[in-house]
């Protein structure tokens, strides 16, 4: 009797993948919507842990809040720089507790660079936001002339970078973020400051207008305890001329927005596909179950009760969908992960795979809500075969 | 022949011809935006190349003169085999891709070929199994 319902499922192969796909299809929807959305969320955890900072300054001429959001999200920045004598003027401003420069400068597509990339140049003495992203990473010191790489740079330590014609070894490589920063560089000042002048060198940055050892492209600010962002960005508005100073708060709120947005939608999605399939498998378990009426009827003559019949058809339903909601489950897994970049890309949003733990309760709940559906769905119909006369049937021919 | 062999068959066809045209077209290498080809253009030439000769490997068994030999029939499953691994490798260990893991190569293509070549893998096996078994029956 046990084995009954396996030499069931594979008697006939054309139904039983039939339901399996069904079932994986569920799982598939459940468990691939789940993790896409979850990543989603995760992504946009990292950006608040990047940002570090709580006031972004930059030069007037960058359209501030674009370039930031185009920074962390795609990783790439406009050439904007200002004198050193601006930071000293900021500096003084109330209410700021620690400041830190940084330089950007971005590669070219051409033979003088291994890859168009964006460069970032930071103090890592009074740096606050990539030195704790360096402690994670646990990433030994960043020499003169070395880079780090982020996780999306396909190049690992010991192998070189060609930026301008130098070629810069590279150190270490960083945490994912799922942001933009991902596909950056960083190095210190002074090797910026190398890279900047080879290149006014080869004339690829014309940006660039004075001493590169007295520029900067952004100052990061810290505020103290107790300060409102607002009030300091503001400050700086008010009394230091051509920059504009943002709270790093309105690019989180940006992407926020964005994703509330297509987190609805994709929920409503899944609900709706979800229901579209678990639908398609009731009527499926219906139909079947019509169709091997007079099979069940023969059962019951061979002396199989009621509830021993409803319980085959119940163990039928639970083994198929035990392993199609399996099978889903790990094809959900394998397609996130493997094209993860690319969904990223697409969303344009930061996304950033979820934790092992987060990962795993998704799986379960996904496993869980799909062994249920097979079972439920045949449920409905091995209750209604019990009460199925089993003469009448027979005689029905 | 078995209808299930000739389903396994041309399932395993179907699946080589489209990771062929898959990687001829919209899974295929990067291409920069001045038109020219990036460094994993390689990686592209030999994932078609490879994917088509997987395709003709399918379909051998089909053939009479091969069909009639249980024995023969297990060959072209082996090579299909062998070579579905070294495409498991071409993209990223056996000819190299672009830098940066944004690009279309290492972002769509590589995942691509990657999670086909390991599907065809398992296709040829299975033909290979059913052949022997075919030849043991025999």
């Amino acid at each position: 009797m046990k084995r009954l319902a396996v030499k069931n499922l594979l008697g006939r192969p054309g139904r039983t993948a039939a339901l399996f796909f069904l079932v994986l299809l569920l799982s598939l929807t459940l468990c691939g919507g789940g993790l896409v959305l979850s990543s989603l969320r995760t992504g946009l955890g990292s950006l608040e842990n990047r940002l570090g900072a709580d006031v972004i300054v930059m030069p007037a001429k960058a359209a501030l809040k674009t370039d930031l959001d185009t920074l962390f999200l795609q990783g790439t920045i406009g050439p904007y720089y200002m004198n050193m004598s601006t930071v000293d003027k900021i500096a003084k401003t109330e209410g700021i507790s620690r400041l830190s420069t940084q330089i950007f400068l971005s590669s070219m597509r051409a033979s003088c660079c291994s890859i168009p990339i964006q460069v970032i140049g930071f103090d890592p003495e009074s740096d606050f936001t990539v030195s704790s992203w360096l402690k994670e990473s646990r990433q030994g010191s960043l020499d003169e002339g070395r880079l780090l790489v982020g996780s999306r740079v396909n190049a690992n330590p010991g192998e070189s970078i060609k930026l301008y014609n130098i070629s810069c070894p590279v150190a270490g490589q960083l945490q994912p973020t799922g942001t933009g920063l991902d596909t950056a560089v960083y190095c210190t000042l002074p090797t910026i400051r190398t890279l900047m002048t080879a290149a006014e060198d080869l004339g690829g940055y014309s940006s660039i207008s004075g001493d590169p050892s007295e520029t900067v492209s952004a100052v990061y600010i810290k505020v103290k305890e107790g300060v409102d962002p607002k009030d300091v960005a503001d400050s700086i508005n008010v009394h230091v001329r051509k920059v504009k100073a943002v709270q790093t708060r309105s690019v989180i709120t940006t992407v926020a927005d964005s994703l509330s947005g297509l987190e609805r939608i994709l929920t409503l999605l899944i609900i709706a596909a979800a229901v579209l399939v678990w639908l398609v498998l009731f009527a499926a378990f219906t139909l079947m179950t019509g169709e091997r009426k007079k099979e069940f009827a023969t059962l019951r003559l061979c002396g199989l009760s009621r509830g021993r019949l409803a319980g085959l058809v119940f163990r039928e339903a639970a083994i198929v969908s035990l392993l199609g909601s399996a099978a889903g489950v790990g094809l959900s897994f394998l397609l996130v992960h493997a094209f993860s970049g690319a969904l990223g890309n697409a969303l344009g949003l930061p996304f950033l795979l979820p934790s092992a733990g987060t990962a795993a309760t998704l799986a379960l709940a996904a496993l869980f809500g799909c062994l249920l559906a097979g079972p439920l769905a045949a449920a409905v119909s091995a209750r209604k075969l019990s009460r199925a006369d089993t003469g009448l049937i027979l005689r029905e021919g | 022949m078995k209808r299930s062999h000739l389903v396994l068959h041309l399932s395993t066809a179907a699946l080589a011809l489209f990771l062929c045209i898959g990687t001829a077209t919209f899974l295929g290498p990067c291409v920069h935006e001045d038109g020219s080809a990036g460094p994993c253009s390689d990686a592209g030439t030999a994932s078609v190349l490879l994917s088509g000769v997987l395709a003709v490997l399918a379909l051998l068994p089909l053939l009479p003169p091969v069909r009639r030999s249980p024995l023969m029939s297990v060959v072209p499953g082996a090579a299909g085999a062998i070579l579905s691994v070294i495409l498991f490798l071409v993209p990223g260990v056996l000819c190299r891709l672009c830098m940066m893991s944004t690009m279309h190569c290492l972002s769509v293509m590589q995942p691509a070929v990657r999670i086909l070549s390991a599907a065809l893998f398992v296709l040829f096996l299975a033909s290979v199994v059913s052949n022997l078994r075919r030849r043991k029956a025999a």
